[in-house]
């Protein structure tokens, strides 16, 4: 109970809270920019966060990240263009609402149902991640080495619409994993007679270069070829009326259900769960032909999950330090900056950390309702400067980002290379996801294998005698044989629809 | 949106990067002399499967009927001069850091290294993502690297490149 208020005590001063309000506004404004994502405000945050205690480093990060999965919103309504991944959902409604004359209406139904999604999460992360943690105490090598495998598969599997892309992303993250020392002999590997490398690369300037830098030199390529949305921002008078908030509820209260349970499933995420809530919500509406015409009751189900799944994210990380998306695989990063430890033993060796983190959240959504009802309106003016002139500003602070890490040349040239990297990937259609997520999941999976094999002393069927490690690699299995199969199915029917067009 | 081209240049990049990891991997040991698995196995164990799903999507491109997208021409060559210009960015760092290490003595402060490799290379992005404006353009590329180093260096105290 001691380490509960002290966690209160932490995380209500002055200064996280500042830096959690700080990290809320800035997460609106970098979920509301199309173009600057989640992700990369994190990834962005994260060097800032170094020297900071654990309550303020984590206060500033969960802001960041409540506040960007909800900013999606704005722009998905406002101008028919989602900010993140997360709030594609949103845009089947929300335009057609603003050209109603209903955009603050749509707003407000968004920050009032991202809140809900949210605080629901906090709930869901607070009574299940110290459950899962004394579940997970149980695991030994077999069972960390299935969960990482099962990680990896549902990431190639989920983040491609070609599954070999994937495949192949996810496996250049494995071997990039391998560069460094060994983890059971400490024999250093695949170095390429660079000194730098014998300790791997870092993380941050990898998804600094993956996320921020490649999404910049997309979202410039867009601007030059003439992608441009359009910035008139039409926000009308009429707000939301409680009568309306409370009308949707039950929808709200499902749809977070969903969220948190899609996202404690690694790589599915915000966005897989607001599409999920919103054909739920359709499927158990009253007035199914209101969607897709303008109906708050699909803002409610979008947000409200896509909200809820960051606390889902949150559990996987912190009891099996296992990340969902790549949001929490850079917090994953940010954990251990801090020098902590995720996985079961974190909520027995740290839990002061560990509740100021499941408080820090829940500030963090509440911040995200104050700030997203008070200041929409001035925040959405930072809409207007052209994505040509944020781009190479927001390029600069990636630099520093990476920098400020080991401030080592060595990094600079990671972003380089991964920046240059990400981009052809997206040129390619190939997904970036599974390379970071395999990236941090690989390891765990290698020595998990080999020490779970010189522990039953070369037994191989060590992975079979568990219920856990069988479940998870049978599950595993069916996801892989699942992908196979549609792809085998879409490319037969692109083959048939090929040759009826000829 | 799958391009043919696209789909063969992928799997040609996984083939060949494969290769290369592989002659790097080469030497190292699948098993230890302890008859455990050695730190070659699971390497190459990777690099077997990037091969593998290179080799099936370069036949998955040279098998597809879609005929090949057209390049989109006209910008490319800005897009390319701006990534060039990121890669000179950080050159301009490492190579003036250098040059700045290489003085007798350091008569200005650390930070002018950034503010200036910073100024020069915003002026630059911007024109070549087509701004116009000289006020906007001057505006822009003085007054963020001001703002990161007055933000940075002395109130988060964090070291700028």
């Amino acid at each position: 109970m001691d380490d509960i208020f002290q966690a209160i005590q932490l995380t209500c001063a002055v200064k996280p809270l500042l830096a959690n309000g700080i990290g809320v506004a800035l997460g609106i404004i970098f979920g509301a920019l199309p173009g600057l994502t989640a992700a990369m405000g994190v990834a962005l945050l994260l060097p800032l966060t170094f020297n900071l205690p654990v309550a303020e480093a984590f206060s500033a990060l969960l802001g960041m990240y409540c506040g960007a999965i909800y900013g999606g919103s704005i722009t998905a309504i406002l101008i028919g263009t989602p900010g993140t991944v997360a709030a594609a959902a949103t845009m089947l409604e929300g335009p057609a609402l603003t050209a109603r004359g209903q955009s603050k209406k749509a707003l407000d139904m968004a920050t009032f149902a991202s809140f809900f999604g949210g605080a629901f999460s906090c709930v869901a992360l607070i009574v299940m991640a110290p459950m899962l943690a004394r579940v997970a105490t149980a695991f030994g090598p077999a069972e960390y080495f299935a969960v990482a495998i099962f990680g990896m598969t549902v990431v190639a599997s989920l983040a491609a619409a070609s599954p070999v892309k994937g495949m192949l992303s996810a496996l250049l993250g494995c071997y990039c994993a391998t560069m460094g020392g060994d983890p059971i002999t400490g024999e250093v590997r695949n170095t390429y007679e660079m000194t730098e490398l014998i300790s791997g690369f870092t993380l941050v300037p990898v998804l600094v270069g993956l996320f921020a830098v490649a999404q910049i030199f997309v979202t410039v390529e867009d601007s030059l070829r003439g992608v441009t949305r359009d910035m008139t921002l039409r926000l009308s008078r009429e707000g939301l009326k409680l009568r309306d908030f409370f009308r949707y509820k039950w929808n709200m209260l499902r749809s977070s259900i969903i969220g948190v349970i899609v996202g404690i499933i690694p790589a599915t995420g915000g966005g897989s769960a607001s599409y999920l809530a919103y054909s739920t919500a359709q499927r158990y509406s009253d007035t199914p032909e209101e969607f897709g015409k303008g109906t708050l009751e699909g803002i409610a189900a979008t947000e409200s999950a896509n909200n809820a799944s960051t606390g889902g994210t949150l559990i996987p990380l912190l009891t099996l330090g296992v990340p969902g998306d790549i949001v929490t695989a850079i917090m994953l990063g940010a954990l251990m900056i801090q020098g902590l430890v995720p996985g079961p033993l974190l909520f027995q060796n740290e839990p002061q950390a560990v509740y100021s983190i499941f408080i820090a959240f829940i500030i963090s959504n509440v911040l995200m309702l104050i700030i997203g009802l008070s200041a929409v309106r001035s925040l959405s003016n930072i809409l207007r400067i052209p994505p040509t002139v944020l781009m190479p500003c927001v390029m600069t602070l990636c630099i520093i980002g990476a920098w400020a890490v080991n401030t080592s040349a060595f990094d600079l040239y990671t972003v380089v290379i991964f920046g240059v990297l990400g981009y052809l990937m997206h040129k390619v259609g190939m997904p970036a996801a599974p390379l970071l997520l395999s990236m941090i999941l690989s390891p765990i999976a290698e020595t998990n294998f080999r020490r779970a094999i010189i522990v039953s002393n070369g037994d191989y069927s060590v992975f079979f005698t568990s219920y856990i490690s069988l479940g998870l690699l049978l599950v595993s299995a069916a996801v892989a044989a699942k992908t196979v199969w549609n792809e085998v199915q879409r490319r037969r029917h692109l083959a048939a629809s090929q040759t009826e067009a000829s | 949106m799958h391009n043919k081209v696209h789909e063969i240049l992928t799997g040609i990049a996984a083939l060949v990067c494969g290769g290369f990891m592989w002659r790097e991997a080469s030497a190292l040991p699948v098993w230890a002399p302890t008859g455990e698995l050695g730190s070659g196995a699971f390497p190459k164990g990777v690099i077997i499967l990037i091969l593998v799903f290179g080799a099936v999507q370069l036949l998955q491109g040279i098998c597809m009927r879609a005929p090949a997208a057209k390049a989109a021409a006209g910008k490319n060559h800005r897009m390319l001069l701006f990534v060039l210009w990121f890669l000179a960015y950080i050159g301009m760092f490492v190579g003036g850091a250098h040059l700045y290490s290489l003085l007798p003595y350091q008569p200005v402060e650390n930070n002018l290294v950034f503010f200036l490799c910073t100024f020069i290379y915003l002026a630059g992005a911007l024109i070549i993502t087509g701004r116009r404006s000289k006020k906007e353009i001057l505006l822009v590329s003085l007054g963020v690297p001001a703002v990161l180093v007055a933000c940075f260096a002395f109130c988060f105290q964090i070291m700028l490149p």
